[in-house]
Parts: C-alpha cells; sequence; structure tokens
C-alpha cells in the first residue's frame, strides 16, 4: 500500500526521461511557444508599472513636504532633467553599438533586452529580435563593453540568449599578453572562470581575455574580461578567476553578429 | 476561492522576483519555496502536479530543453507533503530544514536533469553548487519565517 505512494513519481520519472530524450535526438519542442511572447510582453509592462509605482513611492515623501505649485515645477523639471539624463545614456549606448555596426562586417541585428530569465541554471535573458531579423541558433551576443552571450533559441519576434556567466556557457579563449589558448567558462555567479589551466600556463592578475575563434562558434579577438585572481594549484589545475567585461546585470541593448 | 488566487498570485510574485533579483550574482529561486509551501498542505498527488506545473511553465518560458525544472519541482512537490503527515508536526526549524532540504533536493534533480539530458557535463561546478546552496538558505530563511496553512486541506 505504501508503494502505491511512489507510483505517481515513478511515473514522473518516466514521463520526463521520456519527454527529454525525444527532445535531445528530436529537437526541442514548445507547447506554450505562441504565448511565450505575450508572457514576455507582459512580463515587460509589469515590470514597467512596477518601476513607475517604486518611483512614485519613493518621491512622495520628499515632495510632499514642498508646496503644491513648486512640488509641480520641481516633478516637471526633475522628469525633463531625468529623461534628458536618460536619452543622453541611450545615445551613448546607441552610438556604442553603431560603432559596433560599422566596425563588424559580421553584424546581424541589435536588440533590447526585454526579460531576464528567471531559470535556476539558466542565466539568460530575451531580446526582442528574432529570426524575422537574421537572428539563427549560436550566434554571438556582444555589448559595448564585450562578449555577453549566445544565441540558444530563436522565435520570429524574440530570441533567448544564454548569457557569459552561465553555467553552461564556455568559449574558447586566449590570454592577450601570453597568447596562450584557454577555456572560458561561466559559474552562475558574477565571475567567470578559466578551465583546465595547469601550472605550467603563465596567468598574470589583470590579464586581459579575449575570445580565440578556435571553438568555432565566437569570431576572434573579442574582449571577454579580465583575470581577477589566480589560486594555487588544485590537484591538477589552477582556479583562475574571470571578470567579465559585460555586466549581465545591466544590460539593456546588444548587438548579434554571425562568425 | 481565496486560496487559488493566493497560490496564482504566489507564483506569479515568485517568477517576478526571481526574474529581478540577485544577491552577490546569485539568483533567489522562489519558485521552489512556493512549490515546497503548497506541497506542505496538500496530498502528495498534488503537490506533484502543482510542482510540475510550475516547473513545466518555467521551463517552457526559459529554457531549450523542457523537463529539468518540471522534474526537479515535481520531485520537490511530491516530497514536500510527506512533511505535514506521519510524526511531522510544523516548527520553525522543520519549516526551515524542510525549504531548504527541497530546494536543493530540486535544483540537484533539475541538475542532473541537464547532465543527463541537455549534454552539458561542465554543469557541474562549485559554482553551480554554491548557487544551490545559496538559494536553498535563502528558502531555508522563507522555510523559518512563513507557516503553511495546514487547515485548509
Amino acid at each position: 500500500m505504501q508503494g502505491r505512494r511512489f507510483l505517481p513519481l515513478i511515473l514522473l520519472v518516466i514521463f520526463t526521461s521520456a519527454l527529454m530524450t525525444y527532445q535531445a535526438r528530436k529537437g526541442s519542442i514548445d507547447p506554450l511557444g505562441p504565448v511565450n511572447g505575450f508572457m514576455y510582453t507582459i512580463s515587460g509592462g509589469i515590470s514597467g508599472a512596477f518601476s513607475s509605482v517604486s518611483g512614485f513611492l519613493g518621491n512622495f515623501g520628499y515632495y510632499a513636504a514642498r508646496a503644491k505649485d513648486l512640488e509641480k515645477e520641481n516633478a516637471a523639471l526633475r522628469n525633463k532633467l531625468a529623461q534628458t539624463a536618460e536619452i543622453q545614456k541611450e545615445n551613448e549606448r546607441l552610438r556604442q553599438l553603431l560603432d559596433i555596426k560599422q566596425h563588424l562586417p559580421d553584424y546581424v541585428a541589435s536588440a533590447n533586452v526585454i526579460a531576464r530569465g528567471a531559470k535556476r541554471w539558466a542565466n539568460t535573458f530575451t531580446i526582442d529580435a528574432g529570426s524575422n531579423e537574421g537572428i539563427r541558433k549560436d550566434m554571438t551576443v556582444i555589448s559595448p563593453q564585450g562578449l555577453a552571450g549566445k544565441v540558444i533559441r530563436v522565435e520570429p519576434g524574440y530570441s533567448l540568449v544564454l548569457l557569459i556567466n552561465d553555467v553552461r556557457f564556455a568559449a574558447s579563449a586566449r590570454l592577450e599578453q601570453s597568447r596562450q589558448e584557454v577555456i572560458f567558462s561561466g559559474t552562475g555567479g558574477r565571475d567567470c572562470e578559466l578551465r583546465y589551466v595547469t601550472s605550467d600556463v603563465k596567468v598574470n592578475k589583470g590579464e586581459v581575455l579575449v575570445t580565440s575563434g578556435l571553438d568555432g562558434l565566437f569570431p576572434e579577438g573579442i574582449r571577454v574580461g579580465y583575470v581577477k585572481q589566480v589560486s594555487d594549484e588544485d590537484g591538477f589545475f589552477r582556479k583562475v578567476d574571470v571578470v567579465p567585461f559585460a555586466d549581465t546585470t545591466s544590460l539593456e541593448e546588444v548587438a548579434v553578429i554571425s562568425r | 476561492m481565496k486560496r487559488p488566487l493566493l497560490v496564482s498570485l504566489s507564483v506569479f510574485a515568485a517568477f517576478l522576483i526571481d526574474m529581478k533579483l540577485s544577491f552577490f550574482g546569485f539568483r533567489t529561486d522562489l519558485t521552489s519555496f512556493v512549490v515546497y509551501w503548497f506541497g506542505f498542505s496538500h496530498s502528495y498527488l498534488g503537490g506533484m502536479l502543482f510542482g510540475a506545473a510550475v516547473g513545466g511553465i518555467e521551463d517552457s518560458l526559459l529554457s531549450v530543453v523542457i523537463g529539468s525544472a518540471l522534474f526537479g519541482k515535481a520531485v520537490a512537490g511530491f516530497f514536500a507533503s510527506f512533511l505535514s503527515k506521519g510524526f511531522f508536526r510544523w516548527t520553525p526549524v522543520l519549516g526551515f530544514f524542510g525549504a531548504m532540504g527541497l530546494t536543493f533536493l530540486a535544483g540537484l534533480m533539475e541538475l542532473v536533469s541537464i547532465i543527463v539530458f541537455e549534454k552539458a557535463p561542465d554543469v557541474l561546478s562549485l559554482g553551480s553548487l554554491k548557487l544551490l546552496v545559496f538559494q536553498a538558505l535563502l528558502n531555508g530563511v522563507l522555510g523559518f519565517i512563513i507557516k503553511p496553512e495546514i487547515d485548509e486541506l
């Protein structure tokens, strides 16, 4: 009788195993695909509403202490100033993206980040450009600061990007000074790391890392990050922490390039 | 009528917070806490189906292969119901260890699924274990504070 309790669990294991095996062999299925775009739109709208509400609450106490007419004038001026500053910042970011567009022959599209992934093992974000804009799976995503990630799923109007600090992200990279070839990988946290670095490889603190292009995925020469710390040998390999140039928590616009 | 609304809002809020918040570069995993919280006050089948639904949505929205979060959260929901049966009685300490353990279990199951089916052996690293422990501890604290409503069975 007790064993019957575990019957649903066994069925679950069989079902999910079959489901994932099927996808591993035939490619992913997306039963909620048509509504996902809608969900991202809602998510974006709610984020905007949250920002408005928190902005209002944050400013309420400040403005309540002043006379009404002064408050209105002040608020209008502040809004204008904030808008101007925001436009200036956006301008700067777009100029940097434009610079990328002009200098990279493999430029495909630029896009805005519209949602961030909440999945435990996936540091991802969604961008508002997809196959309609020419984006394909495995294309490289960069920010003005450096490598940001790669495209892992493409839909007509949006794409899912795996970020460089995701535990599943790995790229072939080169240390700029020593020209040593290394494997760069995400950790799930803010920093990244170099994998399989043996003690005979010379790694200097502060050394810059660029993509080597030898993995066949990422174009050569994209700035990735710098070496933050080199720990002593642990077993066969040394532990090398890397700080990525692209701050994945604050990216708003990115560019997609092909190899 | 109140309860389904509360559950739906909790799931939605958990997704939203998980999307927006990160501490020290680590993302939160409040959806696992909601699964524990729901599973605690329901039958093992109810807990499992709820966990599967939440995990399924998470997979569909944010993953390439559907099944890993579905599996992990369904397992967590299944075992959550056992914490309110038999000789277990809710105390803050049980809440802490229950939420922490089940969050860790859900993450571990998800991790194993990714390694096996998404062909990503590199996922198993110190970074991923740190993330698991952080999320489990955070949910453990919530489990200590928030008592599941078992009187509405």
